[in-house]
């Protein structure tokens, strides 16, 4: 009887201690990835920003301009993709609506970003564009992978469609959540204009036509909640120019934007609330988990030599041999 | 016959070899498992209704 309890521990302790490593390196890597059907929301605002009025081509000082992001995971495409690609895809449809103090809109950029949903790799499709303009994106954007790692990153600007690496530049506390606190600098960089824009009537060809070119330079900041590899929060200290041609008359150049671009307060919370949740999920599959498996494996283990050793002194030498019973006298 | 003394044949070899079994039966039900559930994987979902925002949200 003991040998069997003792046999069905052992059973036991090996699966749990096998579980161990099975789910830290393969169910994992295999398990956690970006849903395809996400979809997300994000305000921006940039505080006394400047903003181009195109109806005099002069630039003005207003109170606030405000950025809506959306996030959209298009399910029917990424499935679609997954049949030539053979990797989990999130094809995500995102929208960059900027608005001015009055609400009136300054710019709309549409973008498709296309990645593999474990490692946040750009896939390469057709479709994968900016603003209707084709582009084959290396390195990340919007979010950095699971397990991401204190060192620099390679990351893809939208404005300027090209990859500039992202800079590592310590880690920090932001409202309770230990983050990494990236860093990347666009120099002024010639951007092509937005397809849309504000003023009925002028498109990009038309402006084209003047000469007049747009320039752009940022500084992008992000804190990066490395378990889930999410940024918690970020900020721009974004800057447009436009230089030269006869769109400006004796001008050099006019300043099309600038401002200090920050996450809306209400923004922050909600995405540290979420950030933390899911944080706990991945930690469960990369720590909790395994730990767990591994302490009950071994438990399990000396159970089973217990047993086993109580087994033999109860049966002699062994069980399997007769139990020989001296006679007792009395 | 000479037998070895840890052989499938005697008391203890017995012993180690149904210990073996029983640690191969936790290895394989191990990877069974694991290797079902990532089978399995997660469900994909839909697309959202929800339309690319042109208006300030009030909230998240």
């Amino acid at each position: 009887m003991h040998r069997r309890a003792g046999l069905i521990l052992l059973a036991f302790a090996v699966f749990f201690a096998a579980l161990s490593p099975l789910t830290r390196w393969y169910a994992f890597p295999r398990l956690a990835k970006i849903p395809a059907d996400q979809y997300q929301d994000m305000v921006l605002v940039a505080k006394d920003a400047t903003l181009l009025d195109y109806g005099t081509m002069t630039e003005r000082k207003v109170p606030q301009v405000t950025i809506v992001q959306t996030l959209k995971g298009n399910v029917e495409a990424s499935e679609r993709i997954e049949r030539t690609a053979g990797r989990d895809v999130v094809v995500w449809d995102g929208l960059s609506y900027v608005q001015g103090p009055d609400g009136e809109m300054v710019s709309k950029i549409p973008e498709r970003y296309i990645f593999d949903a474990h490692t946040q790799e750009p896939v390469h499709a057709r479709g994968e564009m900016v603003d209707g303009d084709p582009v084959r994106r290396e390195g990340l954007e919007f979010k950095w992978p699971f397990l991401t790692e204190p060192r620099d990153y390679e990351y893809f600007d939208a404005q300027a469609r090209i990859t500039a690496p992202i800079h590592y530049k310590g880690t920090q506390d932001f409202r309770g959540v230990e983050v990494y606190y990236f860093e990347q600098t666009i120099p002024w960089t010639e951007v092509a204009f937005p397809r849309i824009m504000p003023v009925e009537g002028i498109t990009r060809e038309t402006v084209a036509k003047t000469g007049t070119t747009r320039w752009y330079t940022t500084v992008r900041k992000f804190w990066v909640e490395p378990v889930t590899g999410a940024p918690v929060y970020g900020e721009e200290i974004h800057k447009e120019e436009l230089r030269g041609g006869t769109l400006l008359g004796d001008r050099e150049k006019v300043t099309a934007f600038a401002g200090h671009v920050k996450m809306r307060e209400d923004y922050i919370e909600h995405t540290v609330d979420l950030v933390t949740s899911q944080r706990v999920v991945v930690l469960l599959m990369t720590s909790y988990l395994p730990w767990g498996f591994l302490g009950l494996g071994l438990l399990l283990l000396a159970l089973a030599l217990y047993v086993e050793a109580r087994g033999r002194r109860a049966g002699g030498s062994g069980a399997e041999e007769p139990v020989t019973s001296e006679p007792v006298t009395a | 016959m000479y037998q070895l003394p840890l052989s499938a044949g005697s008391p203890v070899g017995r012993f180690r070899m149904r210990a073996l079994i029983a640690a191969a039966t936790g290895l394989a039900l191990a990877f069974a498992l694991v290797l079902a559930l990532t089978e399995l994987g997660t469900p994909t979902g839909e697309t959202s209704p929800k339309p690319l925002l042109t208006t300030v949200p009030p909230h998240p």
